[in-house]
């Protein structure tokens, strides 16, 4: 595998390296499209949010989440302990847009994260 | 379908799923007390909700919720919201961090620590118990977090500690967290940046 950093956060919940397909889940209607698929290999989650009670329904099926916002103390981070889901916050440098759903994603533990360019 | 033709159970039940975004089963909905199976079929026969594969809100559904929130609104001057808000938002973040604190304590079986969180939750406490009682005259409905906000915290004082902070119970994190997205819903603000 090829791994290309794409950018970095603060790992604020279970770091450590993670590796698992992207999904990104951005607003309401996404979530509810993501929820209605069936399950397959769970998923790192690449969100926009960091609080509001949509974190818990995201968090409860991820395999590790990234938020694009957010810091230490905020309620993505909490609920990610909780679960014991890995979690990277303030991952501002990150661009969601560019990402296509199903590519390899890892977080390593300094808070950065990489994604696999095959070829 | 009007929102004032729902029942108080009905409505808590469409706010909590809308808030979710989607459940799978009434499980997933933390906080709600009532009948949900009758709730959930009154909401689908109104159009309000899907329930298949997932329990998710319609276009209808958010609709009805934005004109509720418009209607409770109205009632509201603009300096009660910024005066509530500017004395909410510091609590808001005391409490996310006394969640981390929390978690960090039960982490590091740091006993000091968890004493020490538990006893700024009673005098953050004591604050939202007052500002929510200062402000019902205007805002009456917030009363009923305050009642949930003091049961969560009795239990964390009688030693049930998970409702200080876990996701799987009517915690006070939970609890605050609804009540903050509430009031951002009918205040229609955006949430601080972190």
């Amino acid at each position: 595998m090829a791994w290309i950093e794409i950018g970095s956060g603060l790992f604020a919940s279970q770091p450590g390296d993670v590796e698992g397909p992207v999904r990104v889940v951005i607003g309401l209607k996404a979530i509810v499209e993501w929820m209605r698929e069936s399950e397959g290999e769970p998923s790192i989650i690449v969100t926009n949010v960091a609080g509001g009670s949509a974190v818990s329904t995201i968090i409860r099926r991820a395999k590790a989440i990234v938020s694009t916002i957010g810091g230490p103390n905020s309620h993505i981070v909490v609920v990610a302990r909780d679960y014991n889901v890995p979690c990277i916050v303030g991952a501002g440098s990150l661009d969601p847009g560019a990402l296509q759903n199903g590519t390899r994603m890892r977080m390593r533990r300094d808070g950065t994260i990489e994604i696999d360019r095959p070829g | 379908m009007d929102a004032q033709e729902l029942s108080p159970g009905a409505l808590r039940l469409l706010r909590l799923v809308t808030f979710a975004g989607a459940v799978r089963d009434a499980q997933e909905l933390v906080g709600f007390q009532g009948d949900f199976a009758s709730s959930i079929a009154v909401l689908q026969v109104g159009g309000l909700v899907e329930t298949d594969p997932v329990i998710a809100p319609t276009d209808a559904g958010i609709e009805t919720l934005e004109s509720w929130y418009a209607a409770d609104r109205r009632h509201l001057r603009e300096e009660d919201k910024s005066r509530f808000l500017g004395r909410f938002q510091p609590l808001d973040r005391e409490v996310k961090r006394l969640a981390s604190l929390w978690q960090e304590a039960v982490s590091r079986d740091d006993w000091d620590k968890r004493l020490q969180a538990v006893e700024e939750l009673s005098a953050l406490h004591a604050k939202a118990v007052a500002l929510i009682a200062e402000f019902a005259p205007v805002l009456p409905r917030f009363v009923e977090f305050s009642q949930r906000l003091a049961l969560a915290h009795e239990k964390v004082l009688d030693g049930e500690t998970e409702f200080f902070v876990a996701v799987r119970c009517d915690s006070y994190h939970t609890i605050w967290f609804q009540f903050h997205e509430d009031l951002l819903r009918l205040l229609q603000r955006e949430r601080e940046p972190e």
